[in-house]
């Protein structure tokens, strides 16, 4: 029983991606798992196909109980189902605001699915607020999807910062380099230099056009191109992190 | 199969998928997925020990599934293991299924039961955005031998599209459903082709009596359902399958042989002795291979009993008994074949099922007044010849009370369903200890004499001969001092038999 955030401060760097691949071989795996989009955008239900159910919105998410259990959704793999995002979430650090605990709330919320689930998977939105010290407070993990740049290093020592700030330990974060193209010069260089770092993954994930196209198969790519090298990508990722879990 | 399947839908001839399709409300899609395919072979002993204990086994190739009856979950799956007109739990030693299948099986061996063709599609449902809202899956059986093809329906929610898994459902609606797994209704069906079905065929003897019924219908009950036990053990006798076969048709020989000496003036005189002598004749057509599967049987057991240098003889010892047994077999075999068995079995139902021209005495009694004599006078015997054993009597004192309570015994057995249950259960319960006791003692007893017996037919001189003669000796002395031990523990446990709550129990239950 785990909780997995998948998280970045920055925007564009594949966490969608990352948390629909790694749920569903999660899935496959037999562990019975819970995918919440988080992100108001709702690209992972998007992905899964599943529409956000109509009564469904900000608050019900945070009264939790029965109000996120109805609008649980079976995706169309045996073992994976999907907590849809609403639109209503972008104002979801306003209604955070208004609780008691706050920062706690979340926790609260997905205790009583552990039950349920093996594992949850949180694809989350890019901020740095207190729906992303919910976050932290609740994940037993965060893994940080990082595009191997040097802006993209700083915000890695923000999040460090921010780690550090809430009382979070810093190990909670697991880091692995996504859409990595090794012909430019700068993406090894990086990856070079925290290849021996404390907490960084040494699968990747390249930058690769079968991920991009999963917005028109709408499947992960691991379902839906279970040969090609993206999957095979992913697969090596997962295989690494739970090692590390363990 | 993750969830339990609850529901499912016989698919009739009128079935298509098409129409399925139209007839569900809303705007549906259907996509099939891969046809997954099997040659499948239903597997259970005669007496369906793997049923009753919540299991269908399922057999493709040599791999072996095991499910549980009422969900359909995979609990073990094992490769490797061949099939075979008879497998026994010793075929699985080193899998998954050795320690259940030993536990379950015992003596008995799984039997094919029926051949299909298997075949399970699963259609998707989707919706207008192709998702998939739930699962249509039909599976379809084409059994071995026969025209008949079963398909069933079922479905699988989607979590959360409650409304849509309604639709489908409705579509179903004019099919006729079954609340069951899909698993077992497949048993069912492939029991069926073959002119049986799960739980059919027990050794316990059990038969529901009325205590208004008059004796004679009741005996008539009685002896019907012993014949019919014998009739359906012959082919597994036969075809030497296992040896509970014979070890049931021996049993219903013997029940209905103690039958007729103890249900006195019931059937017309004439008819009790024809069948006596019968039945007594078939009874010890039977005896030799039964007493070859005894030892036989217990193999394992005399082994531990000898040091190993005296295993080599013993192995003769054994080989000896196999080509024996084979020899026994054959002419028992040959003797059923014959058809005499079926022709006395069709001679005693016309006995029984005609009506008697001088009834006998009883034949219009009640039968709970009969039963409560024939038990009640069995009882007593049993008392008095149970006081009269001392430490110093010889032990055929011993082998009439094991008679006697074995008589006691089948009389109970007989009319059970008469008494209060939890009672009557007790009653035979305190007899089985009883029993249990003295069956050791007489097994040990013929054992011995059996060793004995083979020793003295042995010739002398050959080597393996005297390793033979050695293995002999050493079972005999470890029997006999085996056997000393369970004649001490007579002395206690017909103590307990003869305690005044039992003989409270037994006269309230039994005295007239």
């Amino acid at each position: 029983m785990s909780i997995i955030a998948v998280y970045n401060i920055k925007g564009g760097v594949g966490k969608t991606a990352t948390s629909v691949n790694l749920s569903y071989l999660s899935a496959r795996d037999g562990a019975r798992t819970l995918l919440c989009d988080l992100d108001p955008q709702g690209s992972a239900s998007y992905y899964f196909r599943i529409r956000s159910p109509k009564k469904y919105n900000t608050n019900k998410l945070l009264k939790g109980g029965k109000h996120v259990e109805d609008n649980i959704r079976g995706t169309d793999y045996i073992g994976l189902d999907l907590l849809p995002a609403d639109f209503s979430y972008r104002n979801i650090d306003i209604a955070l605001d208004d609780l008691k605990k706050a920062e706690q709330r979340l926790a609260k919320v997905l205790q009583p699915l552990l039950g349920e689930y093996d594992r949850i998977f949180l694809d989350c939105p890019p901020n740095l607020t207190l729906l992303a010290e919910n976050i932290f407070y609740a994940a037993d993990t965060i893994l940080v999807p990082t595009i191997p740049t040097t802006l993209s290093v700083l915000s890695l020592k923000q999040l460090y910062k921010f780690l550090d700030k809430i009382g979070q330990k810093k190990k909670k974060a697991l880091v692995f380099f996504s859409m990595v193209e090794r012909r430019k010069k700068m993406h090894s260089d990086i990856m070079d230099s925290m290849a021996h770092n404390k907490g960084v993954l040494s699968s990747f994930i390249p930058y690769l056009a079968d991920v991009e196209r999963m917005g028109i198969y709408r499947q992960p790519v691991t379902a839906a191109l279970p040969a090609s090298p993206a999957a095979a990508a992913y697969a090596a990722l997962w295989q690494d992190i739970q090692n590390q879990l363990e | 199969m993750l969830e339990k399947v609850t529901e499912v839908w016989n698919l009739t001839e009128e079935y298509s998928l098409e129409a399925l399709v139209e007839k569900i409300e809303g705007t549906f899609s259907l996509q099939q997925d891969e046809e997954y395919k099997k040659h499948v072979t239903w597997y259970d002993t005669y007496d369906w020990r793997l049923y009753e204990q919540g299991y269908v086994c399922l057999a493709t190739g040599s791999s072996w599934s095991l499910y549980s009856r009422d969900s359909g979950v995979l609990v073990k799956q094992v490769k490797g293991v061949p099939q075979k007109k008879a497998v026994f739990a010793s075929a699985f030693v080193g899998t998954d299924l050795t320690t259940i299948f030993t536990k379950l099986l015992e003596v008995r061996a799984l039997l094919p039961l029926q051949t299909a063709q298997y075949t399970l599609v699963t259609h998707r449902v989707l919706n207008k955005d192709e998702k998939t809202v739930v699962r249509f899956i039909v599976e379809q059986y084409a059994f071995e031998g026969t025209e008949e093809v079963r398909q069933l329906a079922y479905l699988m929610p989607v979590r959360g599209y409650r409304d849509e898994y309604q639709a489908v459902r409705q579509a179903l609606a004019p099919f006729p459903s079954q609340s069951s797994c899909p698993l077992l209704i497949g048993l069912e069906a492939a029991a069926a082709t073959t002119g049986r079905h799960p739980g059919d065929y027990s050794s316990k003897f059990n038969l529901s009596l009325d205590p208004d019924q008059v004796a004679r219908s009741a005996v008539t009950s009685i002896y019907t359902q012993l014949a019919e036990t014998m009739r359906v053990n012959v082919p597994g006798v036969i075809a030497d399958l296992d040896s509970e076969f014979l070890h049931d048709l021996r049993v219903a020989i013997r029940r209905t042989r103690s039958g007729l000496t103890l249900i006195k003036k019931v059937l017309p005189e004439e008819v009790v002795a024809r069948f006596k002598a019968e039945f007594k004749k078939l009874g010890s057509v039977t005896g030799p291979v039964r007493d070859l599967d005894v030892y036989l049987l217990s193999e394992e057991k005399y082994r531990k009993r000898l040091p190993a240098c005296l295993q080599p003889g013993l192995t003769t010892f054994f080989t000896t008994l196999q080509q024996e047994r084979q020899r026994q077999q054959k002419l028992l075999a040959r003797e059923l074949k014959s058809g005499r068995v079926e022709s006395l079995l069709v001679t005693w139902e016309k006995h029984l099922q005609q009506e008697d021209k001088e009834p006998a005495q009883y034949a219009d009694n009640p039968i709970v007044d009969v039963a409560r004599k024939v038990i009640y006078r069995r009882y007593k015997r049993v008392m008095k010849d149970g006081q009269v054993i001392t430490p110093g009597c010889p032990d055929e004192k011993l082998h009439e009370l094991r008679i006697e309570g074995k008589k006691l015994r089948y009389a109970m057995e007989f009319f059970r369903s008469l008494f209060p249950k939890e009672e009557i259960e007790t009653a035979i319960k305190q007899l089985k200890t009883l029993q249990n006791n003295l069956g050791d003692f007489n097994d040990l007893s013929v054992q011995r004499e059996m060793l004995l017996h083979t020793l003295e037919k042995l010739k002398p001189g050959s080597r393996k001969n005297q390793e033979m003669a050695a293995a002999l000796g050493g079972l005999m002395a470890s029997l006999a001092h085996e056997q000393q031990m369970v004649r001490t523990g007579f002395e206690e446990i017909f103590r307990a038999f003869s305690h005044p709550d039992n003989v409270g129990l037994y006269n309230r239950l039994f005295k007239g």
